[in-house]
């Protein structure tokens, strides 16, 4: 095992929306094919990012939105005190800037966690070519309200072991809607990322982690994660996943 | 006959004067590589800090001084009354914990601590505190009553007193070598103690509530009889320490100079050492006191015990100790880090060790990287030693190879342990009999020598 990204079933994504197998669970899907070609004329393809690198800053003008082709992103904010918050992690076929579409410029920075690579498109033209094509409108909405319904994550009363199984029903529908293995993945971000989303303490993290593998529902390996109690796992998160 | 070659004890147990393995299979000395250094730790304490579900983290503290020489040592120390080098140690100590501390991550908490000789009583209780002040400074330490921080108490120079000031420091354990009580043994390894001041300070370590008490005895010294022996234990026995090690003394003047001191002709036929090893074995049975394995015996209820029985020993380098898969940090000239499949040494010669660590160096002379092979063999050897039982599902937490294919793959090896029933398999559980159990030692045997062949290097 150890490897890095999950493993995708099918080919290699590739730099046009008409090819990429990303791209049918991203922004392409339920597109036609004329819809497509257009896309990928729209597309401009980034080269790979480094871990660490970013690919937004708060604060910078919108340029586009970002589709992730591989790796894994975290976009966070730096409060006054000067405290990160993470605010949300990015799989292959999610976007990233769609924070900045009100605004005009980015509300959170997004930094690469792993080795990836992300493609560009213009919004305004993206728009105007949605405003004939619905079903990459319908897309486009549904990409923007999944990212809605991902907040409510972090928010409330939940406990500790409650918060963290949600997080891994979240990240592992949202890796199987995309046709990823869904029952194993690595989680490319730290133990502090995942408490600071959650609003956890970081020694909280493995310790629920702990508890869970010791509970048979999941094995660990370094970063590497099986739900082998699928059941389980979803009933502890069912109560934050229906809120 | 040759009582080095002829030891039972697998070479494997004897490695750094210790008569046990220090840290499950580790490497012997000579399969140290002076090409891995302060990099490949960097590296690997990267790695585990990275871990969803880090390792537990335990710190040893080799403090090497002695005010005199026992004959019988094999370990690492230097005698001497120079104050001003003892000084310079603690302040080269406290340096490396700093830098060996900037590179782990602060919600890492240390729940094990351990202060070993030489003599750690020796450089006194302010200096003992100025090293445990740095400690808390640099890293997250763990506040809950079930930490465990030990400190190896010479019962020759120690007080009551001492004992309850190492209490106040947060010391909740303490480890006492009584290598015999009869006074002609005491006289030829030049270690006069008295049996007064022992039940004193066993006494002090109650009131102050200390969670852990061992006893530390040997068999087959110079001038030991049986009779003499059976005194000790019982005597011993009658202290209720929470747990007594016994280790078999192994005469190897040409490795541990200080040993060239005892005549051969002083030492027991090795007859007559088998004999005392199973009389200990008997009389501590029989005083309620448990075998765990390799000559630890603990009472029922205390914390090694409860340890046991809930998967949680590990090999340590004390024999055992509490916490399945924790990464050990080593402080201190020769002291071993064992991180993720990595051992680390620090120089053992005092001065280069000082040098190193003035110059903000870590201490890392060599390193040891464990392969495929070494890693598999060592998972199991601990799990004997340590549970007597591996369970397939253990196993496949960490090995990608069905568990039943690797110890078919061990065939004539492991075949012999079977047929003299002290191991059993049923396709998913490997487990030590209870006949094996006192023969732990040819597990290990069995394991070390299928590595030494290179016998499943290439199994995938």
């Amino acid at each position: 095992m150890g490897t890095t990204t999950p493993i995708l079933r099918g080919q290699v994504a590739e730099a046009r929306c008409s090819a990429c197998q990303v791209g049918q669970f991203c922004l392409a899907a339920g597109s036609d094919k004329e819809t497509l070609l257009k896309l990928d004329e729209l597309l401009h393809v980034d080269s790979s990012v480094d871990s660490g690198e970013h690919v937004a800053r708060r604060g910078d003008a919108f340029k586009g939105v970002m589709a992730v082709r591989s790796g894994c992103f975290k976009s966070y904010r730096v409060d006054r005190e000067g405290r990160e918050q993470v605010r949300r992690f990015h799989f292959p076929g999610e976007l990233i800037g769609l924070d900045a579409v009100n605004m005009g410029v980015y509300q959170d920075s997004t930094v690469a966690l792993q080795k990836g690579a992300t493609c560009a498109i213009d919004y305004r033209q993206l728009l105007e070519l949605s405003s004939c094509a619905a079903g990459l409108q319908q897309q486009l909405f549904r990409l923007f309200s999944g990212q809605l319904a991902e907040r409510q994550l972090h928010a409330g009363e939940f406990s500790a072991e409650e918060r963290i199984a949600a997080f891994i029903v979240d990240i592992s529908a949202r890796l199987a809607s995309r046709g990823w293995d869904g029952d194993q993945f690595e989680l490319a971000m730290s133990r502090g990322d995942i408490g600071n989303h959650l609003g956890l303490a970081t020694e909280t993290v493995s310790r629920v982690f702990s508890r869970l593998r010791s509970a048979g529902v999941l094995t660990v390996r370094r970063k590497h994660i099986v739900i082998t109690d699928r059941a389980s796992l979803e009933s502890m998160a069912e109560s934050i996943l229906t809120a | 006959m040759d009582k080095e070659t002829n030891s039972e004890m697998p070479r494997l147990l004897q490695r750094f004067g210790v008569d046990m393995p220090p840290l499950g299979i580790t490497a012997e000395p000579t399969q140290f590589d002076y090409d891995i250094g302060e990099l490949e730790f960097r590296d690997a304490m990267l790695a585990a800090n990275e871990q969803l579900i880090p390792a537990r983290l335990s710190l040893a503290v080799q403090l090497p001084f002695c005010a005199s020489l026992c004959y019988h040592c094999s370990r690492l120390k230097k005698v001497t009354r120079n104050a001003r080098l003892m000084a310079a140690y603690v302040d080269a100590l406290c340096k490396e914990i700093r830098s060996k501390s900037e590179l782990i991550d602060q919600d890492r908490l240390v729940e094990q601590l351990w202060f070993v000789g030489g003599s750690p009583a020796y450089l006194g209780i302010t200096s003992l505190g100025r090293i445990m002040t740095e400690i808390g400074q640099c890293f997250s330490v763990s506040g809950s009553n079930s930490r465990y921080f030990m400190v190896e108490v010479d019962a020759r120079t120690a007080t009551p007193q001492y004992v309850a000031q190492l209490s106040m420091l947060g010391v909740n354990a303490m480890r006492t070598w009584v290598p015999a009580m009869s006074k002609s043994v005491q006289a030829s390894i030049n270690r006069e103690q008295s049996a007064e001041n022992l039940a004193a300070l066993m006494m002090a370590a109650r009131r102050t509530s200390f969670r852990d008490v061992t006893l530390a005895t040997r068999y087959g010294l110079p001038m030991q009889t049986i009779e003499g022996l059976r005194n000790d234990i019982d005597w011993l026995a009658d202290l209720g320490p929470d747990n007594i090690v016994t280790e078999r003394y192994q005469h190897r003047p040409g490795l541990h100079a200080s040993q060239r001191l005892i005549p051969r002709t002083l030492l027991p036929e090795i007859e007559q050492v088998d004999e005392m090893e199973a009389l200990m074995a008997e009389r501590l049975l029989l005083s309620g006191y448990e075998h765990i394995g390799l000559g630890y015996f603990t009472r029922t209820g205390s914390v090694m015990h409860r340890a046991k029985d809930q998967g949680q020993l590990q090999r340590g380098l004390m024999g055992y100790m509490i916490g399945a898969g924790a990464d050990t940090l080593g402080f201190g000239a020769g002291a071993i880090s064992s991180i993720e499949d990595f051992l680390f040494r620090a120089p053992e010669d005092i001065d280069a060790y000082m040098r190193n660590t003035q110059r903000g160096g870590l201490a890392i002379e060599a390193g040891y990287c464990a392969d495929l092979a070494t890693e598999r063999a060592s998972f199991i050897v601990e799990r004997m030693l340590c549970d007597g039982v591996c369970r397939e599902r253990d196993w496949s937490v960490s090995f990608d190879i069905p568990f039943n294919r690797y110890i078919d793959a061990l065939g004539s090896y492991i075949q012999p342990l079977f047929v003299d029933d002290i191991l059993t398999f049923d396709q998913h559980t490997l487990t030590v009999t209870e006949r094996g159990r006192k023969s732990l030692g040819r597990i290990v045997q069995t394991f070390e020598k299928s590595l030494q062949d290179k016998a499943l290097v290439s199994l995938h």
